[in-house]
């Protein structure tokens, strides 16, 4: 049902064929009994208003229930802000991680917080492609939920965001209309990674004795997890899903180091930690 | 002599106000609810008004309409007003302003400016502009005295406030990296607002109207600060707030605290298990941190409608989901509301009349009535009272005390 309702998204959008491979692994996870959290973020994410699934399944408890549907699923709502085209922070997609796979929580979170925001702009479609209409600040670029690689071109710079929605980013505030025609299209990006990224949660580290760290986090995997201190790799003295811990090396300084989690397959985005004397 | 009687005014106006009755002084607030009939404002209003209680809070602006979801394209029916003045008049919003039942009306109000995709609430994310100062001080001018011209005659009080000024605060912050900026444009916004109300009482000296601007903040222990990438609330000496940073240099008739800092649990661990009882502890701390910060930004109309009981609660409340697992709502809210009203807080909102709608993994359940218009049942003693919704009404006959009492807390 997801496929449907991106793929409805896309070409209402006046996209043409959308980029069938990644929304497919999208799809896939929504309609999959695990990672509820992670499909509500998708959605978002794609900003697709509703969609259809099982009446008690994992969406149940997530999202707002909008109708029962003659076939047994139940309508759910996803009430953020998603409008075609709205006005987002340069200063905050300069800082956006890269998306390392489906299930990379960390990058997604963050790719929602900058593009779910209310401020919309003027969007329509024309015989040649696209027309926004956006009064813009300073700090201002452009995010039209068209897919990239159907290939725009346009008299200002377009690029793809994070998840291949196309950005647009005028060189000087103010009011202006801006085309997008039609141009070649670009290559489809490949498939995202299905791995489970381990995550370290803010604040997530502990130093309870000398040289003894406490790791708490997401998606790390119990007996099989480890730590990286700088380049070093330290095996965990106790690993769960959810915590790892690890004894620092006794020639490891005092100071800020850096400390990543290492699971089979996936290694987190890397937090700085301070070691006490 | 006029001093005198200013004096004796600004002395006795407290005395008043702590006499305020309960169902006065407390009230609900109404924001985003999935759909009901015929909209959601009425249907909230009715609620708040059946229950008894007689303020009511809700948003008047561009981004909602009460009918359609929030931000959706076919909100006002693709005619969105282009100013709150313009709002009000739609009759739903009328109907608000215009029910004898309700003594208190709280309008959470923007001003609007087109951005390319028709009406929108002023943006506050780039440098304040003449544009933006203009189309603030000029809307809000025309919605108070649109107010004063329309309702003056009316013994009511209309608050107009803003959405927690820190939310807007950290925004803007994340959005532009410059914390200094994000000060400075709540601080001109503020301010602008202030002269707009003051410039349209001037106008209007002898209504029974009273127009007040609140200033609504949420942050009083926490600090804004930078942690990685993004500014959050945090524990940290470092950092900023609306407290520390915007209210020093602005002037407001009211400040309105959104008091989950205080209520959800200590800023120092924010762990929610923590004994209902010691809300109260907190929020008295919190109140009163608020009144010495805001002591020199009140206005005069402030002083002498209020005297030094200038902050009131804009919104309190509790989700389920998190609370009913930590021992329940209600005794939480008992305390709250308790502390609130010994503090004389001249007015203490509840967040919400119906529950938001869901999205993911966001706190839910503040509703005083659920999804299927029912008070959802809470943790209770079995001859207590067992939910918001009858708590509040045992209150209202026989006072907060009876809560208490019934509960057995």
């Amino acid at each position: 049902m997801i496929r449907v309702a991106a793929m409805s998204l896309l070409l209402a959008l006046g996209c043409g064929s959308p980029r069938q491979t990644r929304l497919d692994q999208v799809h896939d996870l929504v309609q999959s009994p695990d990672y509820a959290a992670e499909s509500v973020l998708w959605l978002r994410a794609l900003g697709i208003p509703a969609t259809e699934a099982a009446c008690a399944g994992k969406l149940s408890q997530l999202l707002q229930q909008e109708s029962e549907e003659p076939g047994g699923d139940c309508r759910y709502r996803i009430d953020g802000p998603a409008a075609e085209a709205v006005l987002v922070s340069r200063n905050q997609y300069e800082r956006l991680p890269e998306i390392q796979g489906l299930l990379d929580t960390e990058a997604l979170e963050a790719y929602v917080l900058w593009s779910e925001r209310p401020e919309r702009v003027g969007f329509e479609r024309t015989p040649e492609g696209l027309r926004i209409d956006a009064d813009l600040g300073p700090n201002d670029l452009i995010l039209a939920r068209v897919a990239f690689d159907e290939g725009w071109s346009s008299d200002v710079p377009l690029s793809a965001d994070p998840i291949g929605y196309t950005l647009i980013a005028p060189e000087h505030p103010g009011r202006r209309t801006i085309e997008l025609r039609r141009s070649t299209p670009q290559p489809t990006p490949p498939l995202w990674s299905q791995s489970e990224i381990p995550r370290i949660l803010p604040e997530g580290v502990a130093q309870p004795g000398q040289g003894y760290l406490v790791i708490y986090g997401e998606r790390f995997m119990p007996g099989l997890s480890s730590a990286i201190v700088d380049d070093v790799e330290l095996p965990g003295v106790y690993s769960s899903a959810n915590q790892l811990n690890v004894q620092l090396p006794a020639e490891t300084t005092p100071g800020i180091h850096q400390l990543r989690v290492k699971t089979p397959g996936a290694v987190s985005r890397p937090i700085e930690i301070e070691v006490l004397p | 002599m006029r001093r005198r009687i200013a004096l004796l005014v600004a002395l006795l106006a407290p005395l008043a106000l702590s006499a305020q009755p309960l169902d006065e002084r407390l009230g609900l607030y109404q924001w985003v609810s999935p759909s009901r009939a015929p909209d959601v404002l009425t249907a909230a209003r009715e609620q708040t008004t059946e229950l008894g209680l007689k303020t009511f809070r809700l948003y008047l602006g561009a981004r909602y309409d009460y009918q359609q979801p929030y931000l959706h394209p076919d909100r006002f029916a693709g005619q969105v007003p282009k100013t709150p003045a313009a709002a009000l008049e739609v009759p739903r919003y009328r109907a608000v302003l215009e029910d004898p039942r309700l003594s208190t009306v709280i309008l959470t109000t923007y001003g609007s400016l087109d951005y390319g995709a028709g009406p929108d609430d002023v943006n506050l994310l780039r440098p304040f502009s003449n544009r933006e100062r203009e189309a603030v001080y000029a809307q809000v001018l025309e919605l108070s005295q649109l107010l004063l011209t329309r309702f003056g005659n009316q013994p009511k009080t209309v608050i107009l406030a803003n959405n927690e000024a820190d939310e807007k605060l950290m925004e803007i912050a994340n959005y532009t990296d410059d914390p200094a900026l994000a000060a400075d444009n709540v601080v001109d916004w503020i301010n602008t607002r202030q002269r707009a109300v003051e410039e349209a009482r001037a106008q209007f000296p002898d209504v029974r109207l009273r127009l007040v601007h609140a200033f609504e903040i949420s942050v009083v222990n926490l600090r804004i600060a930078k942690k990685g990438l993004r500014y959050a609330k945090a524990a940290d000496d470092e950092g900023f707030s609306a407290l520390t940073h915007v209210l020093p240099r602005i002037r407001a008739d009211l400040i309105s605290y959104s008091a989950y800092e205080s209520i959800n649990s200590p800023f120092e661990t924010r762990d929610p298990d923590s004994p209902p009882e010691q809300i109260a502890v907190r929020l008295n701390r919190d109140l009163m941190r608020i009144r010495r910060a805001a002591a020199e930004s009140i206005s005069d109309f402030g002083r002498s409608e209020f005297g030094g009981e200038y902050v009131m609660i804009g919104e309190l409340g509790f989700a389920r989901e998190t609370f009913e697992r930590l021992g329940g709502v209600l005794p939480r809210l008992y305390y709250a509301l308790d502390a609130a009203v010994r503090q004389r807080c001249p007015w203490v909102v509840l967040w919400q009349t119906f529950d938001a709608p869901r999205l993911g993994r966001r706190a839910w359940g503040f509703g005083l009535r659920d999804d299927s218009d029912l008070a959802p049942k809470l943790i209770a003693p079995d001859r207590g009272c067992g939910s918001v919704e009858t708590c509040i009404e045992e209150s209202l006959e026989h006072g907060l005390g009876h809560w208490k009492e019934l509960n057995d807390y």
